[in-house]
């Protein structure tokens, strides 16, 4: 469900921006302090168990919008293309591709030497299949499809070139291409039917690690694959990966995550609260490495169709009336910084940094807008009324609020808003409560290589009720124009400036209000190598290898 | 003889009756919980179509009707299988079966170390001076007093925090039993005390304690051979009772340590709306019961000689 | 819910831990206390100015001090005044689970005792399951069945205390129909079913009206665990139990945010079980004599 992914993902403090650069730069080596373990020659064999607080409901990416799916199917799934951990698009299961049709048709020169799990060849072919399934009513894609934009269809050339063609010029294709969403999987893995994939159970992929057994609720096992030989071209060794076996654990209480790094149990653990941060650092046989996620940052998105909210003095308010600097630095202890724009600063093509420091914290202004729209009663509790209604704004939320959403509940307090966060154990009653637009606002983040990922947030024909993310209820012709404008432009430039503008409108009419930036980390044992995070902050595994304990 | 067979026919039929009533109750309370089943099948993958809904539906057996279900339910139960869990996909005996030796492991100690302690301080405490024995019964209050999860957090704050002794989650090895068998055994280490205690004061103007005493045995003697198995009665029917509900307690405990097995399995299970898991949680504590109630009775029996004859009494 | 959850039925019918013993000024003591928990109950604003919801972030995780004297939480929220507001809602839910639960399990014990032998079996076979079945989970059936909340809650607490109370009362209302003392009633004329009842009622309730207070006590404890297990009253409600799971991730930085309304609500259970020990011992006093 949308409004819990990256959210719950957590955040060290500052101090591991350095190491996490360092991650991103030394690619690879895992940049040790002290007498350098990385001296250390790297060794194949040996095992590693990660553990991650999110288990996939649905295991099939193609089908999944998760970004857990993506996470633990990374491992199974190869791509067309490589996006590095700054953001740049490599080869990888495509060894060359050309745009044609002025940038209508995308064509792939595949590479000849991959073999699927199942010993069946990728080529063109098999390409083709995964996009028909990608796109198949029956797969009922979250968010695959959606990637995809105005996909048309996919043509085999020959046995190893292949055309993606498109209605229009669609430009973020090959940063999509590259993620696990549209990862290639074995065309007679596919036929296993929807049941099957989502069940995690017949993944057939051509990555290095082999899915192996699964147990719902526990973890799930990888093996090698010995076979494997094509790796994307940054990566700092080839053939097969270096470790033997990889087990991801699933473990959703942050103590018991924590503790069981601490305790040896597993090498590696992802999502670490700020609060925890202090007693991983103080251990000399651990560390930590970071990376702020590209994409939208988590944002508050205010539905202009409901009552309160369709008065932009409301919203307005709302955006000035919750001090996030503050807020984030108290609760986050200096992990995740406050946003000022939807796109986070690592978002190839999109940041826009004009917007920092622009509406700041202003509760007086923000009394005055909610005054001139006529909440100008208080009640018992404080809270701001109109003619006997108190101004409440509902917020569902899939699980439990966090405390960062706590924080900004008690912020709007103040201000006389009364935040009803209502939440919910069942995501397909909070689903149905967003498709049939029964909110105020939603606070979501969406993880992404590149500034496109907005029009799923903002085109009017991204309906919540069809898989898309238009919380806010948009249907502004200038936004759509601006968007399909960036997803057309040829140069990195232009499609910057787009979002640039499409933010600044965005933030002024206050239908989305940026809350922060949200920071991917993973602890682990110093005995593990090798370790970096992916562009969206995940750790990739093919490289790792382990000391003997 | 043939008393004794009607005796222990008697029981048995009263066992499967609990047995039956408790499988019949779990079905049919669940019944109503409100919600589609399909949603807790389905979990955070919300946007499942139409015809899936009802392969899934069928695939559970949730379109027969209502006699059908709890018909089949019950075939299934007498045949050992609990169904397949909603959220887990696994039949839901592989479930417990997975989760049951933690836990087991957590009862056996707690058990263990409650009925010794009880034991240690009863004979501690009967004596002749009163003194010991009021401190005694004040702590024993408060203790009684203190529910198990916020004594497991205190526990956890001081020696796992604070002292840094003992590991805040399950390490895989002994020293993380520790806590949680403190936190469960001590409320029903006081308990069973007083329950003792009481049992040991009355025994020991009876008779048969003179009569010891009068023979020339040591008065630690007297209290710890024969008094105290006079005392043991009742407290035996509190443990058999303590053991049952010591599911209630792994559920707590299981959670404030981040532990797994039952106890964890069943409140994920009930914030899941994972119907069979739960049946299964319920089924296996009335078997428990069942049980350990036999086994109190037998026990009864070995204590007392009295009750050799006769048809014993009511455990638990 | 701990163990001693369906404790009352069971430990009660020998002398209750509050009962004979305990000297006047610790009993005293207790009263005074209860009284004053009551007070947070009823007036919270007369011992804190705060709003028990402001956040203050930048504060959060403050040591106890002259200003907030139970410290600051993980949003900066004045623990002592959580705490005294929490009051309520555990003394409410313990309160209305008691009462329940003795209702439901006079209306059941009684219908065992003077229906026949037959209603008699099935009442008491269908206590026996629900006997069987550790009081938390029972609890967490009907959570299951009903929304999470005040009332569920309630509800749930009942539920695992009421079957253990049945049998007392029905066992009393036996004693009491087979004491003869009904009979020569009946044969002095009295006839009516309902003044049958009205004599047996009262013998019958008096064990009941002993275990009251202890039912109470652990039935304040039950809703709290239920909360803490988060499934009773929800964050941000200033519940005692509800601010024991919120702490629990943060006992590193701020014990004093799980030791405080943890150490209220053992003092409220203790209060009531002596407080309540001592009255039970004279109510049966009377009874007896």
């Amino acid at each position: 469900m949308d409004s819990c992914r990256t959210m719950q993902r957590a955040t060290p403090p500052s101090t591991f921006v350095a190491l996490a650069l360092l991650a991103v730069t030394a690619c690879g080596s895992s940049g040790g302090t002290g007498s350098s373990p990385d001296a250390v020659r790297p060794r194949d064999g040996g095992s590693l168990t990660y553990a991650e607080s999110q288990e996939p409901g649905c295991w099939d990416p193609h089908s999944s919008s998760e970004d857990s799916t993506a996470f633990v199917q990374r491992p199974v799934f190869d791509s067309l293309v490589h996006q590095t951990p700054d953001g740049a698009l490599e080869p990888w299961l495509a060894s060359s591709w050309r745009t044609g049709k002025g940038g209508r048709a995308y064509t792939f020169t595949l590479r000849r030497d991959v073999i699927f799990h199942d010993g069946s060849r990728m080529d063109a072919a098999a390409v083709k299949a995964n996009f028909d399934h990608i796109t198949a009513k029956t797969t009922r894609s979250q968010y695959a499809a959606g990637l995809l934009g105005p996909y048309e269809g996919t043509t085999v050339e020959g046995t190893y070139r292949v055309t993606v063609r498109f209605s229009r010029p669609f430009e973020p294709f090959l940063q999509a291409a590259s993620t696990t969403y549209l990862g290639i999987a074995s065309p007679a893995s596919l036929k296993a039917g929807q049941a099957a994939l989502c069940a995690g159970t017949g993944s057939v992929g051509s990555g290095p690690f082999k899915a192996g057994r699964y147990v719902r609720g526990q973890q799930r096992a990888y093996a090698r694959n010995p076979r494997y030989a094509w790796p994307p071209q940054s990566a700092n060794h080839s053939g097969p990966a270096r470790l033997n076996s990889l087990t991801i654990r699933f473990l959703t209480d942050d103590t018991t995550r924590v503790g069981a790094l601490t305790s040896d149990q597993v090498d590696a653990v992802a999502a670490i609260p700020p609060h925890q941060v202090g007693i991983l650092t103080r251990n000399a046989q651990l560390k930590t490495v970071s990376k702020a996620i590209p994409g939208a940052v988590n944002a508050f998105y205010l539905n202009t169709r409901s009552s309160p909210f369709s008065d932009p003095r409301v919203r307005k308010a709302f955006q000035r009336a919750i001090d996030f600097s503050t807020l984030a630095k108290a609760i986050f202890q200096g992990a995740n910084s406050r946003a000022w724009s939807l796109l986070s600063p690592s978002t190839p093509n999109g940041y826009a940094p004009a917007e920092a420091g622009r509406r700041p914290y202003d509760p007086r202004l923000a009394a005055r807008l909610l005054d001139a729209a006529g909440w100008t009663g208080r009640d018992a509790e404080g809270y701001r009324t109109k003619d006997g209604d108190r101004l409440t704004v509902v917020a569902p939320v899939y699980g439990t609020a966090s405390l960062f959403t706590q924080a900004v509940q008690g912020a709007l307090k103040r201000a006389g808003i009364h935040l009803d966060v209502v939440e919910s154990a069942d995501a397909a009653e909070v689903s149905t409560r967003l498709s049939q637009g029964r909110y105020d606002v939603v606070q979501t983040s969406w993880a992404r290589g590149d500034g496109d990922v907005l029009s799923q947030f903002l085109l009017s024909t991204a309906d919540p009720a069809y898989g898309g993310r238009n919380f806010s209820a948009l249907s502004d012709p200038l936004l759509d124009r601006w968007l399909k404008a960036a997803q057309t432009a040829r140069s990195a430039k232009q499609r910057t400036l787009y979002y640039a503008k499409i933010q600044e409108r965005v933030l002024d009419e206050a239908v989305a209000v940026p809350a922060y930036i949200p920071t991917g980390s993973v602890a682990h044992s110093t005995r593990v190598h090798g370790l970096r995070l992916s562009i969206s902050a995940w750790p990739e595994f093919y490289e790792v290898w382990v000391e003997d304990r | 003889m043939a008393a004794a067979v009607r005796l222990v026919a008697r029981r048995v039929a009263a066992a499967v009756l609990v047995l039956w009533g408790a499988a019949s109750c779990a079905f049919f309370i669940l019944q109503l919980v409100p919600g589609d089943p399909v949603n807790a099948i389905v979990g955070s993958d919300a946007m499942v179509g139409a015809e899936q809904r009802d392969a899934i539906r069928r695939q559970y057996g949730l379109d027969q009707p209502l006699f059908d279900q709890y018909v089949g339910y019950l075939r299934h139960v007498v045949h050992g299988e609990l169904g397949d869990s909603y959220q887990l996909q696994q039949p839901v005996s592989a479930v417990l079966s997975h989760q049951l030796p933690p836990t087991a492991e957590l009862t056996f100690w707690t058990a263990l170390s409650a009925i010794l302690g009880a034991v240690l301080v009863t004979i501690l405490t009967s004596g002749r001076s009163q003194r010991p024995r009021r401190i005694s019964t004040v702590v024993e209050l408060v203790i009684i007093s203190t529910p198990s999860f916020w004594l497991g957090i205190m526990l956890l704050t001081v020696f796992s925090f604070r002292l840094g002794w003992l590991p805040v989650s399950d390490s895989g090895d002994g020293r993380s039993l520790i806590l949680p068998v403190v936190t469960l055994a001590l409320p029903m280490a006081a308990l069973l005390t007083q329950v003792m205690r009481e049992g040991l004061l009355t025994a020991m103007e009876e008779p048969f304690v003179l009569s010891a005493r009068a023979r020339g045995l040591a008065e630690h003697t007297v209290r710890s051979r024969h008094a105290l198995r006079h005392a043991a009665l009742p407290a035996l029917t509190l443990a058999g009772w303590f053991t049952g509900t010591l599911l209630g307690g792994a559920v707590v405990v299981e959670n404030v340590f981040a532990r797994p097995g039952i106890g964890r399995i069943t409140l994920q299970a009930v914030r899941d709306r994972d119907l069979p898991v739960v049946q299964g949680v319920v089924l296996l504590s009335a078997v428990v019961f069942v049980v350990i109630s036999a086994v109190v009775e037998t026990l009864y029996v070995a204590v007392d000689p009295r009750l050799r004859r006769g048809t014993g009494v009511r455990a638990a | 819910m701990s163990a001693g959850t369906r404790g009352p039925g069971r430990r009660c019918s020998r002398p209750g831990p509050g009962g004979q013993g305990r000297s006047r000024p610790a009993v005293l003591l207790a009263a005074a206390f209860l009284t004053l928990v009551v007070l947070f109950a009823l007036f919270p604003a007369l011992f804190t100015s705060g709003d028990p919801a402001d956040t203050d972030p930048v504060h959060a995780f403050a040591p106890p001090s002259a200003q907030h004297f139970f410290g600051t939480d993980q949003l900066g929220r004045d623990v002592l005044t959580r705490s005294v507001h929490g009051t309520r809602y555990s003394l409410a839910i313990g309160a209305a689970a008691t009462a329940i639960a003795m209702v439901t399990a006079t209306v059941w014990g009684l219908a065992a005792a003077l229906l026949g032998r037959f209603a008699d079996a099935v009442l008491m076979r269908v206590a026996d399951v629900f006997l069987a079945l550790p009081g938390l989970l029972l609890a967490l059936m009907v959570i299951l069945v009903m929304d999470k909340g005040a009332l569920s809650t309630t509800a749930a607490v009942a539920a695992g205390t009421a079957p253990g109370l049945a049998r007392v009362v029905r066992a009393q209302a036996l004693v009491v129909r087979l004491s003869g003392y009904v009979e020569s009633a009946i044969a002095l004329g009295v006839r009516t079913p309902l003044t049958v009842l009205r004599h047996i009622l009262p013998n019958a309730l008096s064990p009941l009206l002993v275990l009251a207070p202890v039912s109470l006590g652990t039935s304040i404890s039950a809703g709290a665990a239920l909360s803490y297990l988060g499934l009773g009253l929800q964050p941000p409600t200033p519940e005692w139990g509800t601010m024991l799971t919120e702490s629990q991730a943060y006992l590193q930085q701020g014990w004093w945010t799980a030791l405080f309304p943890g150490l209220l609500l053992v003092a409220t259970v203790l209060a009531v079980t002596a407080v309540g020990g001592h009255v039970g011992g004279h109510a049966r006093g009377r009874v007896l004599s």
